[in-house]
């Protein structure tokens, strides 16, 4: 069975160890490093990330609502058409992450490899893509500092990208320890981590699409 | 022994030096002070009783077990905590009820009032009144001009404004209503004077009233009380309270 | 080269020992790195309050080393009211963050959580060691901002816009000074996320068999909810920092409104709102101090209810009243501004639940008291800090019953009297909840030993006296109606009788800082020669006294009332063996 080493159970009552750490502590001693909690723990630690996230986005749209609401210099503008293919390439990227995480429940380790490499792939055209549609949106100038609407515009949207690229990194790691044949059903806690993390950020950027589309 | 008798010896000088307490405080000069000092006074009289009860209770319950008399001593009651948990919900939400009278009113223009604009900025008090004609004349930055004597910008070609007064002080008629009108030009300033018991803060952007009615002539000092930069120290004006009749005799002669 | 099977095909050359224990993933050595890191960053920012005092008293003293230290700011050894203002943001910056939320959530949380628990460590250990480390970058970029080319920041811990948003031109510091301390609060949100995220998995996914939500000991409850409560505020104040970050740099107006004329230099923003930045970060800063203050409340459940002898006075009351401050916590921000020029109605609202607040509290101090009466007690010293915790939060939280109501508010706000109650409540009360888990926690920070208890109880009545001494006269100086942040009193004729009111303050602030020295004697000195401690020194019942690791049959605070030795039974304690 492959992945012999898991971080996917606790087993038991832990070794006994003396109580009071000499300088180190109790992790460095044992044959197994303490390597933190289970699977179960991670995916506790995912939502809590979660939870934090809403709130910084749902800060910037309090301060949005009040802010339009203050003065009559609100102006509409169009959203760049690239943005549309984004959101699709986003979608289907999730898509893609979640089939490959299915499939590596199933220990089907090529196919995981493809999807996932396919996953990543489409984020980070994804964020080449967000990328030009703010060198669009300046060409037509419309900068941060021209009009609450595009500053808030740039506000949300670059929070996205800043947490896209932060869950990239892990999916990197991950295609990383794939392409080594690494992974497996019972190493897969960073996988389904990633995954959700992902799906989140897909539904944070259809709220902002629909904000800007519908709303703003 | 010592550290029950400690917390005695807090009730007694907490109690002691709150009693000494209406030496601190300024006249009050308006009516709305007067309720200010009212209301102060009765919370001060719960807060005082529950700080000098939990203080004697705290020092009680360390001496008693120091003497190590086995007395009662009660791990859990149900009926204790129902007790004192409505108990102080009543006393606090109470006080709260009592300390929202009079709050939430928005002042509105009373007809025979005063209106004086107070203009605050880094980091000095600047007052306008409005002249025979009543209407304030239009403002703007580009007006503004410290040295040339237009502190606050008044536009020298709107009529409305050639019998505006600008004052470095701020002077009110006794008895009257006087409502003030807050702006300030640069970061957020507060209005405060202490003897009338209130304060507020003056947001740039907004035009804020603030109604007072001074019922003592007198003269009292306005400080700023929101933290503006390095002289928030020393933006000080005064509050000159006159007569009704020296007052129109002064906006006169100006 | 020692290497360590990750798996049957990688291995990883392990790093070198100095490299292991400085980034440790290890709670306890990550827990005495916070300790040290709140441990200077108190001391700093005692030393800043020590100055402000002087000059508050002194406005126009010479000081030699001032003027090396400051050569612009303090030309010719005279402190200038911009030094005044920045040392004070810094000093409220430093001791809100860098102390009270590190030591009693950081330090202790680390040291003790997952022991008490009956969990093996954190969830996330790796991710703990970050967050110290970002903290530790963000402590530095504070510094770093304090000694920016014209100075530090003087907008205040709050650091209200326009004065913050428009840059230099509003004041001296304004510049590249705030624009660092904001980067640095920013990192500190990252930071305490993380920490957050680790606490709560842990708590949720990894107590020991057994140990069920209502057998947690009360410290594990109440760093449960701050850690609640770090990861809702903290985010919003990460937005905020964010959106006048944006302001400041990228010339938006988040925060600007129009037509401002800042010295005279017209400021192109437009339209945004100074009041919004104050919801945001009120809606953070209310919370916060809920964080610093929560954790303390545990403790002294803790220690009072070890050395009475005695079971909490009903515990489930006091997981009730955790819970009931923390969400009321959320939603009184607008306590803190009432004079802003928000809608009176919606005061009204903010001060009903503000009020509401002092109703659990009331309850956990009558539990405290309740749980102390009656008992067989050991006036140790972590004791005597629990007692004394109880005595300077009454006095500190009832002064918030004058602040709650919006018409006595709009007198003492931004006076003195908010100085004396926030310094009472969070300066002496959080701070000795600090000192009594140092004491009592002292054998498993520090390799077994035990603080001097003779030096404790010194520190204790010296600092207890000295503590009320400074801080309770300035009620008084609030009934006066002095404003709070003057650097100096010179331009008001009724602040002139309350200068021998401030120089009393000033010289007791002296001593209460003197007075300090005794518990570093204490601390470094036990250290190294700390008398050694028996397995479970306090004849304690949590598990991080515990060496069974077993399964955890009963509830916390299992004192009986016989005398004797064993008048305990432990968590994990199996009932056979326990004697009566």
């Amino acid at each position: 069975m492959a992945g012999a080493l898991t971080q996917s159970n606790i087993g038991g009552p832990p070794p006994d160890i003396p109580n009071f750490p000499a300088g180190g502590g109790g992790g460095e001693d044992r044959d197994r490093p303490y390597r933190g909690g289970s699977r179960q723990a991670s995916i506790t630690g995912i939502i809590v990330l979660m939870c934090a996230s809403t709130m910084t986005f749902i800060s910037f749209v309090s301060a949005m609502v009040v802010r339009r609401g203050l003065n009559t210099d609100w102006r509409h503008f169009q959203l760049p058409h690239i943005l549309w293919w984004n959101t699709g390439i986003l979608i289907v990227s999730s898509i893609v992450i979640d089939c490959a995480r299915r499939v590596l429940v199933r220990n089907r380790r090529r196919l995981f490899n493809w999807l996932w490499s396919f996953g990543a792939v489409l984020g980070l055209a994804f964020l080449a893509g967000q990328i030009l549609a703010w060198t669009q949106l300046e060409a037509r100038g419309l900068y941060v500092g021209k009009g609450p609407a595009s500053a808030f515009f740039y506000v949300l949207t670059w929070s996205h990208a800043v947490h896209v690229i932060g869950a990239l990194l892990p999916v990197l790691y991950i295609e990383f320890r794939a392409l080594r044949w690494e992974l497996g059903p019972g190493r897969r806690t960073l996988v389904v981590v990633s995954a959700i993390f992902w799906h989140f950020l897909d539904v944070i950027w259809l709220g902002i699409m629909g904000l800007f589309v519908f709303w703003a | 022994m010592s550290s029950g008798l400690l917390f005695f010896a807090v009730a007694l000088a907490g109690a002691l030096l709150f009693a000494l307490r209406p030496a601190w405080f300024p006249l009050a000069i308006d009516s709305a002070a007067h309720a200010w000092d009212r209301e102060f006074a009765i919370t001060l009289i719960v807060t005082g009783i529950i700080f000098i009860g939990a203080h004697v209770l705290l020092g009680w319950t360390v001496l008693r077990a120091r003497c190590k008399k086995s007395g009662a001593s009660v791990n859990s009651s149900l009926h204790l905590e129902i007790l004192w948990t409505s108990a102080t919900a009543v006393l606090f939400l109470g006080l709260s009820a009592l300390g929202s009278r009079g709050w939430a009113r928005i002042p509105e223009k009373t007809p025979g009032e005063e209106r004086i604009e107070v203009y605050a900025r880094q980091f000095a008090w600047h007052f306008r009144y409005p002249g025979p004609d009543g209407i304030f004349g239009r403002t703007d930055n580009k007006f503004v001009s410290d040295s040339g004597g237009n502190p606050i910008g008044l536009d020298p070609a709107d009529p409305d404004g050639h019998d505006d007064l600008v004052s470095a002080t701020l002077r009110v008629p006794v008895g009257r209503n006087v409502l003030l009108l807050l702006h300030s030009r640069d970061v957020i300033h507060d209005f405060f004077v202490r003897e009338l018991r209130t304060k507020q803060d003056i947001v740039p952007g907004m035009e804020i009233p603030l109604e007072i009615r001074v019922d003592r002539p007198g003269q009292y000092e306005i400080a700023c009380a929101e933290l503006c930069g390095l002289g928030h120290s020393q933006m000080h004006s005064l509050l000159i309270a006159m007569p009704p009749p020296e007052y129109e005799q002064w906006k006169r002669a100006h | 080269m020692e290497t360590r099977a990750l798996s049957r095909r990688m291995r990883v050359p392990r790093p070198r020992a100095i490299v292991r224990a400085v980034f440790s993933t290890d709670h306890p050595a990550i827990a005495r790195q916070y300790f040290f890191l709140s441990l200077a960053a108190v001391v700093f920012g005692v030393l800043l309050s020590l100055l402000m005092r002087f000059h508050v008293v002194h406005p126009t003293a010479q000081v030699g080393w001032f003027e090396r230290l400051w050569p612009v700011k303090a030309i010719g050894g005279v402190m200038t009211p911009e030094l005044y203002l920045s040392l004070l943001t810094l000093h409220g910056t430093v001791m809100i963050f860098f102390v009270l939320t590190l030591a009693p959530v950081n330090a202790f949380g680390n040291l003790v959580l997952p022991a008490q628990l009956g969990a093996e460590g954190f969830a996330f250990p790796r991710l703990n060691m970050a967050s110290f480390w970002i903290t530790l970058l963000s402590f530095g970029i504070l510094i770093a901002s304090f000694t920016a080319a014209e100075g530090g920041p003087l907008a205040g811990w709050t650091a209200y816009p326009p004065l913050s948003a428009v840059g230099a031109i509003s004041g001296p510091g304004e510049g590249l000074g705030q624009t660092l301390w904001f980067v640095s609060i920013a990192l500190f949100c990252a930071a305490s996320l993380l920490t957050s995220i680790n606490f709560i998995a842990t708590i949720v996914d990894m107590r020991a068999p057994g140990m069920m939500l209502m057998r947690m000991p009360l410290t594990c409850w109440t760093w449960f909810v701050t850690a609640i409560l770090m990861l809702l505020s903290f985010p919003v104040l990460m937005a905020a920092v964010i959106l006048i970050l944006s302001d400041r740099l990228g010339g938006s107006s988040f925060f600007v409104p129009a037509g401002l004329l800042v010295g005279d230099l017209d400021i192109p923003h437009s339209g945004g709102s100074p009041l919004l930045w104050q919801h945001l970060f009120w809606f953070f800063g209310h919370p916060e101090v809920y964080i610093a203050i929560l954790p303390g409340m545990g403790i002294v459940s803790a220690v009072l209810s070890n050395f009475s002898r005695k079971p909490v006075f009903s515990y489930r009351g006091m997981v009730y009243a955790s819970v009931s401050i923390a969400f009321l916590g959320l939603v009184v921000w607008g306590h803190h501004m009432f004079t802003s020029g928000i809608n009176p109605y919606s005061a009204i609202a903010f001060s009903v639940l503000s009020m509401s607040i002092g109703v659990p509290s009331a309850v956990k101090t009558f539990n405290w008291i309740a749980t102390a009466w009656g008992g067989t007690f050991e006036l140790t010293t972590a004791m005597l800090f629990a007692l004394g915790f109880v005595s300077v939060f009454v006095t500190g939280g009832l002064s918030g019953l004058f602040l709650g109501q919006p018409t006595i508010d709009a007198y003492f706000h931004d006076t003195y009297f908010v100085v004396a109650h926030f310094h009472l409540i969070m300066g002496i009360a959080a701070l000795f909840g600090i000192f009594a888990a140092t004491f009592y926690w002292f054998p498993l920070l520090f390799s077994g030993r035990m603080l001097n208890e003779t030096l404790g109880k010194a520190h204790f009545y010296l600092t207890f006296v000295f503590a009320y001494a400074t801080f309770f006269p300035m009620h008084f100086a609030g009934f006066a109606g002095n404003p709070r942040r003057y650097a100096d009193f010179t331009s008001f004729d009724f602040l002139q009788p309350l200068l021998p009111l401030h120089r009393w303050i000033t010289h007791s602030a002296y001593v209460l800082a003197a007075v300090q020295l005794i518990f570093f004697w204490n601390l470094f000195w036990s250290i190294r020669r700390g008398r050694q401690a028996s397995e479970n020194p306090w004849r304690a019942t949590t598990l991080e006294w515990s060496r069974r690791r077993g399964i955890v049959v009963r509830g916390p605070y299992e004192y009986r009332q016989k005398g004797g030795e064993r008048d305990y039974i432990m968590q994990d304690e199996p009932d056979a063996g326990a004697t009566v």
